[in-house]
């Protein structure tokens, strides 16, 4: 016990020290595709906050307060957010035995009904924390049960994206009900935290380390989202241990890839850039609400990705720096042109978070940031399960 | 009005019957057909009154029977209607008390009129342009004009009123007098398409004529295991077959449209419906291509203790699918303690894998003396091990020749092997296009379609003597606790426990007719602290997501050596011996 008190503290009062091993460690180590499964060091403090995932109890209560007095931008937010479909309570879930997430021709089943389910339950959780409406809460929570009676195998070539990106979505919603819901069953509880565990947790546990960094990163924070909710405080680590050093391109130096903000995607396409740093951005999230700082990484590392995208999306030139990635198999040698211009709704969080939660950040350093929110804004949906989304109504702060 | 009843209910009492007798499956007890030279196809083919095929025994022949065959020579084509139904209701088809029998693919050949210049000649009935012929059991050299027939066993062929005629040079000797024969049939025992269960055991199969194999085509073998599983292959002889001793492979076709959402060998999906074969203690030489090939054959295949040898000899194959061990799609394949030697051609290697192995082991071979190297490693994902193999490069052997050649080839694992001579190229695919399946482990089922890369081999508790290593650094590699000597050096990116001998080993093998010895100063040996080779110590392979592990998914831990020694924890000396009948200066091998 008195090795991982000493481990935290390192961790959380020495970050220089931190970043200088882990700088060292990239310089003797040629990453491949190997894991060594070994116990991860503690991140965190412990018990978990509840709710502890991308909305504190402060952040509901924010969100409802705001919104009852009819204060902007939370009121167009909310009206945004409270005309989307999957907003409704009239919500039907389509909960089936079995998912495939598949890339062969022929293959793939279900993913859609999964993927628009966890949506609606994660936007009926808010809508029922925003404005009290039980018919929400029972529509969020019918859509869980749903789907915890009857999900029971998750697989195909593209598993891992589905398994993380769904099981955030929809452990968020959970997170969200078991904490202000009395009503919601234990034994649906706990039968939800046993689909986590044994039907989406499998497909993600190992990472992604051949893919691009956003599968990394969808395993990373679907595996933080069930740890959170499943109270598992060794699988919480061993996803932020990913954050911090992962071996795959997830990991935050491996996909923020220098101090310029380039992003391992961004020779790739845009909207897999700006998908990517929008997990990032949510497991930072979560290790907030959780009493860590993982924003700050690196020299506020991810505020540089943000800019870095925020900036060439924005329509400006960015440095681009011939760059292949940790698993070789995606050498980019100029930026890409591919879906530039289409913001995704993934910038109120981080602009928020460095312009008003901490203190000391210039503003020059988080302005494309800004600009990108502040042209979007309110923010609408995360483009199915990929991101939060409605950044606007979800992460906005009263400025000073 | 009974009687009218009755005549009503009787047809129907009949019918009822008649089904009832249908459906009830009268067991029957195994039987054994006997076969023999002097039999008769028309006898019963009990001991006493044999058959005289081999052909009528198996068109007979039931799951659980057996046909026994008595010694001589069978000039037929074997081929099964149907297999057995079980592991334990196999059709077997077997030498009787190890009697020699041999099935061949030639016809004795007659009626050779002797012509000028020490030349013989005959004229077949047919046109028959393609074919083998030998004289007294040595395979006859075919040139392509009877002024190149100077020498003896030489031949050639022409065209005459639509017939062949031969043109042979039989030296001193009168073929008639001798034993003149000509290939005529291109399979010795193969089967119907998907016929399983058979067990073929004590069979020598020669001079069959058949067809050079692809992996991406037709893949005909002297024994043709065509599209069944599980069969058994043991103690056979196969020789003098034109290009594949032992097919396992099926058709298969070039993918041309391959892309990640329809992959190459996108075909098989069920691991239990294909390979699973017993391919144990037999002896192949002088065949033209490959001693074993197949595509999909080898998954979940045991191939070991055979001796291979002696493959495209006369250099008549040209392609780039020569080897003594050719497969590809061998998920989960197990290649153990066979000795291959003696490939020849440029393009010809001891074993050659892919696409497609993962999981496969490879331990206790013994590979020397093939022309285009001894291992060829080609598009696969991993991970794969290979233990306790000593690999050796012929002394002539070009020295910019790699022993072990990895071609899009990842997680290679290699431990407590000999490398004699044995350099590693380890590179991608050259404008690589098509990307490589892996499969969740132990299955067919295809999880991710990726470009292969030359990325986290190991390499842990080998020796490597003489020229070669240099294995130059890729990422996620790892190399450690090997010993070098003669030459060979520790790798400047790695090896940080590993060291060199202070004397030569001057290794060398000896071969015998069927067996090898090796010789050493083991004096040169040293020992070395090595940590427990477990699964563990090797790393989760993240893509495949396995370790190396046996076909039941159980890990592996390199706790023995080639010899079957078990390991202690202490310091000991890398390669395939450890202490005791190891450190000989003779150690037999095979």
């Amino acid at each position: 016990m008195h090795s991982l008190n000493v481990y935290t503290r390192l961790i959380h009062y020495n970050k220089w020290m931190l970043a200088l091993i882990i700088f060292f460690f990239y310089m003797v180590n040629a990453y491949g595709q190997v894991l060594k499964l070994e116990k991860p060091v503690v991140y965190h403090p412990k018990p978990f906050t509840h709710p502890g995932l991308l909305h504190s109890a402060n952040d509901l209560q924010r969100m409802k307060d705001m919104v009852t007095l009819g204060r902007e931008p939370w009121k167009s937010a909310f009206e945004k957010f409270r005309s989307h479909p999957w907003s409704s309570a009239s919500w039907e879930p389509h909960a089936v035995q079995h998912v495939e997430r598949s890339l062969l021709i022929g293959a793939g089943k279900n993913i859609g009904n999964l993927e628009k389910d966890v949506c609606a339950a994660y936007q009926n959780a808010v809508m029922w924390s925003v404005t009290g409406d039980e018919a929400h809460a029972k529509t969020a929570i019918k859509i869980i049960n749903a789907w915890s009676e009857t999900f029971k195998v998750f697989d195909g070539t593209d598993v891992e994206l589905g398994a993380g990106l769904n099981v955030f979505k929809m452990a968020s919603a959970a997170e969200i009900m078991r904490a202000t819901y009395p009503k919601w069953k234990q034994e649906d509880i706990e039968r939800c935290k046993v689909m986590f565990r044994e039907v989406f947790y499998p497909p993600i546990q190992y990472f992604a380390l051949w893919a691009h960094g956003n599968w990394d990163l969808a395993c990373m924070k679907g595996m933080m989202a069930i740890a959170v909710f499943n109270d598992d405080h060794e699988m919480f680590d061993r996803a932020v241990d990913f954050y911090y050093k992962g071996p795959g391109n997830g990991s935050l130096l491996h996909y923020i890839v220098n101090e310029e903000g380039q992003g391992q995607e961004s020779g790739r396409d845009q909207p897999h850039s700006m998908l990517g740093i929008g997990h990032l951005a949510e497991m930072c999230e979560i290790g907030w609400n959780q009493g860590m700082d993982m924003y700050s990484f690196s020299q506020n590392r991810l505020l540089k990705g943000f800019e870095y995208t925020a900036r060439y999306n924005l329509g400006e030139d960015v440095p681009f720096q011939s760059y292949t990635d940790i698993s070789g198999r995606f050498p980019a040698h100029k930026v890409s042109t591919s879906g530039r211009g289409n913001l995704r709704s993934i910038f109120e969080q981080v602009y928020n978070h460095y312009a008003f939660r901490i203190k000391g950040i210039p503003a020059d350093q988080y302005r494309y940031t800004k600009q990108a929110a502040d042209k979007l804004r309110p923010e609408g949906a995360g483009f199915n399960a990929d991101n939060a989304g409605f950044g606007t109504l979800f992460f906005s702060l009263p400025q000073p | 009005m009974n009687k009218i009843i009755i005549f009503l209910i009787f047809p129907l009492l009949m019918q009822f019957a008649g089904k009832a007798f249908e459906h009830v499956s009268v067991p029957v007890p195994p039987k054994s057909i006997y076969v023999s030279v002097s039999g008769s196809d028309r006898a019963e083919g009990s001991a006493a009154k044999p058959l005289r095929t081999i052909s009528y025994a198996v068109s007979r022949a039931m799951p659980g029977d057996r046909i026994l065959v008595s010694a001589g020579v069978y000039r037929e084509s074997v081929v099964f209607e149907r297999g057995g139904s079980s592991e334990r209701k196999r059709i077997t088809l077997q030498a009787l008390n190890q009697a020699k029998v041999i099935i061949k693919g030639s016809e004795r050949k007659t009626g050779w009129v002797k012509g000028k210049d020490k030349l013989w000649k005959c004229m077949l009935d047919s046109s028959q342009t393609g074919m083998m012929l030998f004289f007294n059991d040595k395979k006859m050299v075919n040139v392509s004009t009877p002024q190149e027939c100077s020498n003896a066993l030489r031949w050639t062929k022409t065209l005459e009123k639509g017939k062949t005629i031969i043109w042979a040079n039989f030296g001193v000797l009168n073929p008639n007098a001798g034993l003149a024969e000509i290939s005529v049939r291109n399979v010795g025992i193969s089967a119907r398409s998907g016929v399983d269960y058979l067990t073929i055991e004590g069979i020598a199969v020669s001079q069959i004529f058949n067809d050079y194999a692809s992996i991406y085509a037709e893949q005909p073998g002297a024994i043709d295991t065509k599209n069944g599983k599980y069969w058994n292959i043991i103690g056979c002889s196969i020789s003098e077959c034109r290009a594949v001793g032992i097919s396992i492979g099926v058709p298969g076709h070039v993918y041309a449209d391959a892309n990640p959402g329809r992959p190459e060998f996108n075909d098989y999906t069920d691991l239990a419906s294909v390979g699973h074969h017993k391919i144990k203690g037999n002896h192949i030489f002088n065949c033209g291509q490959a001693g074993i090939f197949g595509l999909i054959g080898g998954t979940s295949s045991t191939i070991e203790d055979n001796l291979i040898e002696n493959i495209n000899q006369h250099g008549g194959y040209t392609g780039n699918e020569s080897a003594g061990i050719r497969l590809a799609m061998a998920v989960d394949a197990t290649i153990t303690h066979n000795l291959i030697r003696r490939v020849y051609g440029k393009n010809s290697y001891g074993v050659f894998l892919g696409p497609i192995f993962q999981g496969a082991r490879l331990s206790r071979n013994i590979i020397s003396n093939s022309g285009a190297g001894l291992f060829y490693l080609f598009k696969n994902h991993g991970p794969v091990l290979f233990d306790n193999n000593i690999l050796a490069m012929a002394d002539t052997a070009d020295k910019d020749m790699a022993g072990v050649k990895m071609e899009a080839s990842e997680a290679n694992v290699f431990v407590q092997n000999l490398f004699y001579n044995c350099s590693f190229y380890n590179g991608r695919q050259p404008g690589k296009s098509v990307s490589t399946s892996n499969f969740l482990p132990h299955s067919l089922v295809i999880k991710q379609t990726i470009p292969a890369l030359d990325i986290d081999h190991r390499w842990y508790g080998n020796l490597f003597i003489g020229k070669g290593a240099g294995i130059a650094k890729s990422a996620g590699s790892e190399a450690d606790f090997n010993l070098y000597a003669d030459g060979a050096l520790p790798l400047s990116w790695a090896d940080l426990n590993s060291s060199k001998a202070k004397n030569s080993f001057s290794f060398r093998l000896e071969h015998s007719q069927k067996g090898v010895e090796l010789f050493w100063k083991k004096e040169a040996l040293k020992q070395i602290k090595i940590p427990a080779l477990t699964a563990e110590f090797f790393g989760f392979f993240a893509l495949s997501k396995q370790y190396i592990e046996y076909p039941d998914g159980k890990k592996i831990t390199i706790d023995r050596d080639f010899l079957n020694a078990v390991g202690g924890t202490l310091e000991r000396t890398p390669g395939p011996f450890y202490q005791g009948q190891g450190l000989k200066p003779r150690i037999k091998l095979f």
